[in-house]
């Protein structure tokens, strides 16, 4: 009898890593994910440019924020009005080239990681403080032969003003 | 008695998370399924005119089915050669058809079958039920049933089996049709 509450906890922790680990797996098919929780600092009357990290997950791509097709759909960075920071127009890379049969144009997409710069200026005059701020990743995924209805990747990006 | 029912907690528990991988395992393969020569679903769907089409209307026919959306870049690349295949098998007995998903009308007209001078029907498959109905249960069962239908290519025989399912039968994109027309030729050499 004394051996149960080891056997217990053995159960306990094969059954919650076994859950933990295949729906995080499912939970994948978002397909994009934030490489890191966006936190930034700036002083009243800075300006900077902030980059915002997105993994985009193995073996998938999402179309680029200019397509040479109108029938696609490009991806899209928005975030909330604050009255704190002005956010400026998102600055995104240089896309990758995804050469695919039976068209002649390369699509440009974006693969693996995702680097967008955001320009960020406080508002005058601001309160010193952290803040919130809800940001938005609009973007259609692709595999190498079928795509996937598009999707939002919602996150907050932290602001301290100081 | 608390202990015993603290065991039987554990237990299905346990048996959750085994099903649960075994829920994963499906996600994952798609190679093992198969539904060639299963019945194919019937449906009605209205095209760009309003018009209500059947599949029994395709009863004795060959039918190549392709499930389209128009921001989807395998669709429009393929739509050139569905187009061709029509002209090419028409005096065949083969059909061609493209379902499209959740889309509005005007958008469909216009940038899938006017923009690529589709001859055959675009029918409008409105709440994707439809194409959903193709796909099978085992195969990627974490996304809606209609999402992974998009871009497939089915081909159905005159009995109204399925014949080709590109999303189980071909492992590249197939721009040209290679493989469904391979399959076709076969079936047709064999009639």
């Amino acid at each position: 009898m004394n051996c149960l509450p080891q056997i217990s906890s053995l159960i306990i922790c094969i059954s919650v890593f076994l859950q933990g680990s295949i729906l995080a797996q499912v939970q994948e098919r978002r397909f994009v994910e934030l490489k890191d929780e966006p936190e930034f600092t700036i002083s009243p009357g800075e300006e900077k440019q902030l980059t915002i990290s997105f993994l985009i997950k193995d073996g998938y791509h999402i179309q680029a924020n200019r397509v040479n097709d109108e029938n696609l759909i490009p991806s899209v960075l928005t975030f909330e009005a604050s009255e704190e920071v002005i956010i400026g127009d998102p600055v995104y890379p240089k896309p990758d080239e995804f050469k695919m049969e039976g068209v002649e144009e390369a699509l440009p997409v974006f693969g693996e990681i995702l680097e967008i710069k955001v320009p960020v200026r406080t508002a005058n005059p601001v309160e010193k403080g952290t803040f919130l701020i809800q940001g938005k990743l609009y973007y259609q995924p692709c595999d190498a032969s079928k795509c996937y209805y598009p999707r939002e990747l919602d996150f907050r990006m932290k602001i301290a003003i100081r | 008695m608390t202990l015993r029912k603290i065991y039987i907690s554990l237990l299905y528990s346990l048996f959750q998370s085994i099903w649960l991988l075994n829920f994963d395992a499906k996600a994952q393969s798609t190679q093992e399924v198969s539904v060639e020569g299963t019945q194919a679903p019937e449906f009605s769907l209205p095209d760009l005119n309003g018009e209500l089409v059947s599949s029994v209307d395709y009863k004795g026919s060959y039918v190549v089915i392709h499930i389209a959306t128009t921001w989807c870049p395998f669709c429009n690349a393929e739509a050139p050669h569905l187009e061709q295949l029509n002209q090419d098998y028409r005096d065949k007995n083969v059909k061609v058809l493209i379902i499209d998903v959740k889309e509005p009308k005007d958008l469909v007209k216009t940038k899938l079958k006017d923009r690529f001078n589709l001859t055959f029907p675009v029918l409008l498959d409105s709440d994707g039920s439809v194409a959903a109905s193709f796909a099978p249960d085992d195969v990627l069962p974490d996304l809606a049933r209609d999402e992974v239908m998009l871009a497939s290519n089915i081909l159905i025989d005159p009995d109204g089996k399925i014949k080709f399912f590109s999303l189980l039968d071909s492992k590249n994109f197939d721009a040209k049709l290679v493989d469904l027309k391979a399959n076709l030729d076969e079936l047709l050499a064999s009639d």
